[in-house]
C-alpha cells in the first residue's frame, strides 16, 4: 500500500511528454505540466499507470487570457496538469470515468466557473442553491478584465 | 416493492451541521444515497479576493470550527513561501502543538459523536468531558478555545512562558489517565464492537478511487499522512508513526483514531521538550511578491490543500481550500449502500463529517 | 371509604403519581451522576410535566386527532389500573386470585399503544418506530411472562399479594431462581425502551419514534405513562422476586420496599450507563436465543423443584 511513495518521477516525465505535455513554471512545491485538453485523458490514465491515483482537487481559476484548470495530483510530491481554456471555448473533458475522485471537483468548477464537463450528463449544484441564476461567481468578468 | 425514501437532513438529530442525505430504502435495508451539501456555503474562496493577507488569516480560521489551525496554519504556510519568509523555529513549535492539540480534540470529538449515535451516550459525555481538557490547555494558550488567532503570517502571536508548560504538563498527565478508559472500551466493549466491527467497511481499493484521506483512508491501509511525507513545520525532527489499520470498518477507524491521539501525545511531549529559545514572530511585507503556490498539510481529517495566487498587491488573486472531508463525504453513498437503517447513524457518524470544512 | 382512599390516595393514584415522579428523577440523577454530570434538581420531572401541559398541542395534518389522543389516555389508564394491583411494600390497592396475569396484561397495553400511535402517525420516523416496539415486543414479552410466571408456579398462587406474603414465610424468590430474576430484569428493561433496549426512540435514527408528532397535554400524557410504567415495573419485580417489604411489616416495611426500589432503579441506570445501544435484530437474536431459553430452563427447574 506504500505506492504513493514509489512514483518515479522520471518515468512519470517520460510518459507525461509522450502526452503531449511539457514541463512549466507552475505553483511552487509543485511540478507543472502544460498540456492541451485534448490529451488530459491520456495524461490522467498515465499518471495512474505510474500509481499516482490520488488527485486532490482541481483548481480553476479567471486568467486574463482564459480559465485555468489545474489537476493537482499527489504521489509523494505535488504534480499538477495544467490546462488553460479560451473564454469562447469552456469546455473540458471529464476525468470521472476513470477517476471516480474527480466527480464532485469537476461539479465544482462547472459551477463556480461555468465550465461544461463533456462525457457526463447534467450536473446538479453542488455548493450553490438550486436556484442560483447569477452568473458562475469566480467568473467576475469586470474583476479580471 | 418501490423502494422507501428518507430525508435526513438537512436538519436531524444526527447531524450537527445541515447536510441532506436522501436514502432510499427497501425494507430494512439501503439501496442508494442521494448527498446535498451546501447549506453552509459561505463562499470564502470569492470572499478571500477581496480580503488582505493579513484579514485572510481570520477568514480562513472560520472554514472550520474544529480544524480551525490546520486551516491558518496552512494559509500563512503558503503566504510566508510566496514572500519568502523564514518563520522562527519557535513558532513553527508553537504552530505544531496547536495542530497536534487539535488533532487530540478533534479525535475525541468524533468519538463522542460516533458513540451518540450508536446510543452510548456515556462514552459520549465522557469523550467531551475530557476534551475540554484539551480546549482548556487551548485556551490557556491562545486565549481561544476554537478559533485561536494564535498563529499570523511570519509566525505566532502568542509565547509560550514556563508557566504555560507546567499547565499543559499536568493537564496532558490528567488527560492520558482518562485516555485508558476510551481505549479499553475500543478494544473491549463487546457491545461497542457489535454496532461497529464490519460496519461501513471501506477496501483499500475503494479508498484509493475515491480518493479518501486521512485517518479514515488509513484505517484502510493507506499509509498517506503529509507529516511523514512532506514533513512542514518541524515534523521531520518529531519521532512519531503513522498508524494505520486493516479492518477500514467504523471500528477500525475508532482504534486508528485512539492510537493517533496516542502519537499525537506523543509529538506533544516532544515539542515542550525541545522547545527551540528565541524569536516567535518575523515582520511580514504587507504586499506579497507576485507566484503561485500550493500547500498541504495533515489535518485531523487528513489531507489539507491551499493553493494560493499573488499578483503582487496585498490581497491574494485566487485561494483554493480543499478539504479533506469532501472526498469523504463523496464516498458516503459507497458507504450507506447495502446497510442497514439502524447502522445508518453509525455510518453516517463513523465517517467524520465536518460539513462546514466541505462547504467552505 | 377506605377503598376510595386506598385507590385514591395510598397506595393508588396519587402515591403512583409522586413515586413515579421520584424514581424517574432518580433514575435521571443517577444516570448523570455516573456520567459525571451534575443532574436535575429533584423538582424537574414535574416541572417538565407542567411545563409539557401548558404547551400548545399541535395536531399535524393528516394525523387522526381523536385516535391520537384516545391512545395515551388509554395507555395511562391500563397502566394506572395495573398499579392497583402491584402491591407497594405489604399493600395493594386491590388484589384478586391471578391478578398477577392481568397485570401483565394491562402493562403491554402502553406497548400497543405506543405502535399504534407511530403506525397512526404520517411520519415515517413514527412509522419506523412503531414498527421497531413491535418486533421489540415479540423479543421481551415472552421472557418478561416466563420470568414473572416462574415464581407463581413455584409457590402455585396467582395472586401477586400471594406471592409476597409466601416469600415472607418461604424466602425471596430471588435466591430460589436467580436466572428468573435476570430474564425478568432484562424484559423489564426491553418493555420500558431503555438502553440498551431504547430502539423505538433511538434518537439518532428515528427522532422520537412514535412520539415525533405528539405535542403538549398528549406528549405529557405518554411520558407520565412511561413514568408509571417504570414505577410498576420495579414494584412488580420487588414484590415477585424481592418480597415486597419483607423481612418487615408496617412503616419498616414499607421503608425495605423503598430501599428494594431505589436500589432496583440503581440496577437499571447503572445498565443504561454502562450499554450502547443494540440494533433491533441484535435485540431480537439476544431474546430469543438466550433470554427464551434461559426462562424456559428456570421455568423447567421450577417444575422440577415443585415436584421434590
Amino acid at each position: 500500500m506504500d505506492d504513493l511513495l514509489s512514483a518515479d518521477l522520471a518515468a512519470i516525465d517520460t510518459a507525461l511528454v509522450e502526452c503531449g505535455a511539457q514541463r512549466g513554471e507552475g505553483p511552487q512545491n509543485e511540478i507543472c505540466y502544460d498540456l492541451p485538453r485534448e490529451n488530459l485523458i491520456e495524461a490522467a490514465r498515465a499518471l495512474v499507470a505510474a500509481d499516482v491515483h490520488h488527485l486532490t482537487t482541481i483548481t480553476g481559476q479567471r486568467l486574463p487570457q482564459g480559465v485555468s484548470l489545474m489537476y493537482h495530483f499527489y504521489g509523494g510530491c505535488g504534480i499538477t496538469l495544467r490546462l488553460l481554456l479560451p473564454m469562447d471555448d469552456l469546455s473540458v473533458p471529464s476525468l470521472t470515468p476513470i477517476m471516480l475522485v474527480a466527480n464532485w471537483y469537476e461539479r465544482e468548477v462547472h459551477e463556480m466557473l461555468g465550465v461544461t464537463i463533456e462525457g457526463r450528463g447534467e450536473i446538479k449544484p453542488l455548493l450553490l442553491p438550486d436556484d442560483w441564476q447569477g452568473p458562475p461567481p469566480l467568473l467576475n468578468e469586470e474583476e479580471n478584465a | 416493492m418501490t423502494p422507501t425514501r428518507i430525508p435526513i437532513g438537512p436538519q436531524h438529530p444526527l447531524l450537527k451541521e445541515p447536510l441532506s442525505i436522501n436514502l432510499s430504502v427497501s425494507g430494512e435495508t439501503v439501496l442508494g444515497a442521494d448527498l446535498r451539501i451546501g447549506y453552509v456555503h459561505r463562499g470564502i474562496e470569492k470572499l478571500a479576493q477581496q480580503r488582505t493577507y493579513i484579514q485572510n488569516v481570520h477568514l480562513v480560521e472560520r472554514v472550520c470550527g474544529i480544524c480551525s489551525q490546520a486551516h491558518t496554519t496552512t494559509f500563512c504556510l503558503s503566504v510566508e513561501k510566496l514572500a519568502g519568509i523564514e518563520v522562527p523555529r519557535r513558532a513553527q513549535y508553537i504552530r505544531m502543538l496547536l495542530c497536534e492539540l487539535e488533532r487530540i480534540h478533534s479525535h475525541l470529538l468524533w468519538l463522542g459523536v460516533l458513540s451518540e449515535a450508536i446510543g452510548f451516550t456515556t462514552i459520549f459525555m465522557y469523550a467531551w468531558r475530557d476534551r475540554e481538557i484539551i480546549l482548556d490547555l487551548m485556551e490557556d494558550l491562545s486565549g481561544g478555545r476554537v478559533s485561536h488567532s494564535a498563529t499570523s503570517i511570519g509566525g505566532v502571536r502568542i509565547d509560550l512562558t514556563p508557566d504555560h508548560e507546567r499547565y499543559v504538563q499536568t493537564n496532558l498527565a490528567e488527560f492520558e489517565e482518562q485516555l485508558k478508559l476510551f481505549r479499553d472500551m475500543v478494544l473491549h466493549d463487546r457491545n461497542f464492537q457489535a454496532r461497529t466491527r464490519r460496519l461501513g467497511v471501506m477496501g483499500g481499493d475503494l479508498v484509493h478511487r475515491l480518493g479518501l484521506v486521512g485517518p479514515t483512508a488509513r484505517a484502510s491501509g493507506c499509509t498517506l499522512d503529509i507529516r511523514k511525507q512532506q514533513p512542514y513545520l518541524a515534523y521531520e525532527e518529531m519521532d512519531f508513526q503513522v498508524i494505520t489499520g486493516t479492518g477500514g470498518d467504523v471500528w477500525c477507524r475508532a482504534h486508528t483514531r485512539l492510537a493517533e491521539i496516542d502519537e499525537s501525545l506523543k509529538i506533544v511531549h516532544q515539542i515542550l521538550d525541545g522547545l527551540p529559545e528565541g524569536e516567535v514572530q518575523v515582520r511580514a511585507p504587507r504586499r506579497v511578491p507576485a507566484g503561485e503556490v500550493t500547500t498541504r498539510i495533515e489535518a485531523p481529517r487528513g489531507e489539507l490543500f491551499y493553493y494560493v495566487r499573488s499578483d503582487g498587491s496585498d490581497t491574494p488573486a485566487r485561494v483554493k481550500v480543499r478539504t479533506p472531508t469532501l472526498p469523504t463525504l463523496a464516498s458516503l453513498p459507497h458507504l450507506l449502500s447495502g446497510v442497514q437503517t439502524a447502522d445508518v447513524a453509525a455510518v453516517i457518524a463513523g465517517a467524520d463529517l465536518c460539513i462546514a470544512c466541505a462547504d467552505r | 371509604m377506605t377503598t376510595l382512599f386506598h385507590v385514591l390516595v395510598f397506595p393508588g393514584l396519587l402515591y403512583v403519581l409522586a413515586a413515579s415522579l421520584l424514581v424517574h428523577w432518580l433514575d435521571r440523577k443517577l444516570v448523570a451522576l455516573f456520567q459525571g454530570r451534575v443532574g436535575p434538581p429533584v423538582y424537574q420531572p414535574l416541572a417538565d410535566i407542567i411545563k409539557l401541559f401548558a404547551k400548545e398541542d399541535i395536531t399535524i395534518r393528516g394525523a387522526d386527532a381523536a385516535l391520537s389522543a384516545v391512545l395515551p389516555i388509554v395507555s395511562i389508564a391500563s397502566v394506572l389500573t395495573a398499579a392497583l394491583y402491584v402491591p407497594v411494600g405489604d399493600w395493594a390497592a386491590a388484589d384478586f386470585e391471578a391478578d398477577l396475569i392481568v397485570v401483565l396484561f394491562l402493562l403491554s397495553i402502553p406497548t400497543l399503544g405506543y405502535f399504534m400511535a407511530g403506525w397512526t402517525a404520517p411520519s415515517f420516523f413514527g412509522a419506523l418506530g412503531g414498527n421497531r416496539s413491535l418486533l421489540q415486543y415479540f423479543s421481551y414479552e415472552v421472557p418478561l411472562l416466563l420470568g414473572l410466571t416462574a415464581p407463581a408456579l413455584l409457590t402455585r398462587c396467582w395472586s401477586i399479594m400471594g406471592l409476597v406474603s409466601a416469600q415472607a414465610q418461604g424466602g425471596w424468590s430471588v435466591f430460589w431462581q436467580p436466572v428468573g430474576f435476570m430474564v425478568s430484569v432484562v424484559g423489564l428493561i426491553g418493555k420500558l425502551k431503555r438502553v440498551p433496549f431504547d430502539i423505538p426512540h433511538a434518537k439518532s435514527e428515528v427522532g422520537a419514534g412514535p412520539l415525533t408528532e405528539y405535542s403538549g397535554r398528549k406528549l405529557a400524557l405518554w411520558k407520565l405513562t412511561v413514568m408509571m410504567q417504570t414505577l410498576v415495573g420495579v414494584n412488580l419485580l420487588v414484590a415477585v422476586y424481592l418480597g415486597g417489604g419483607a423481612p418487615f411489616v408496617g412503616l419498616a416495611g414499607f421503608a425495605a420496599y423503598g430501599l428494594k426500589a431505589a436500589l432496583m432503579v440503581t440496577m437499571l441506570a447503572l445498565v443504561q450507563v454502562l450499554f450502547a445501544r443494540v440494533r433491533i435484530d441484535q435485540m431480537a437474536a439476544f431474546g430469543w436465543l438466550y433470554l427464551v431459553p434461559a426462562g424456559l430452563a428456570q421455568m423447567l427447574f421450577t417444575v422440577w423443584m415443585g415436584r421434590l
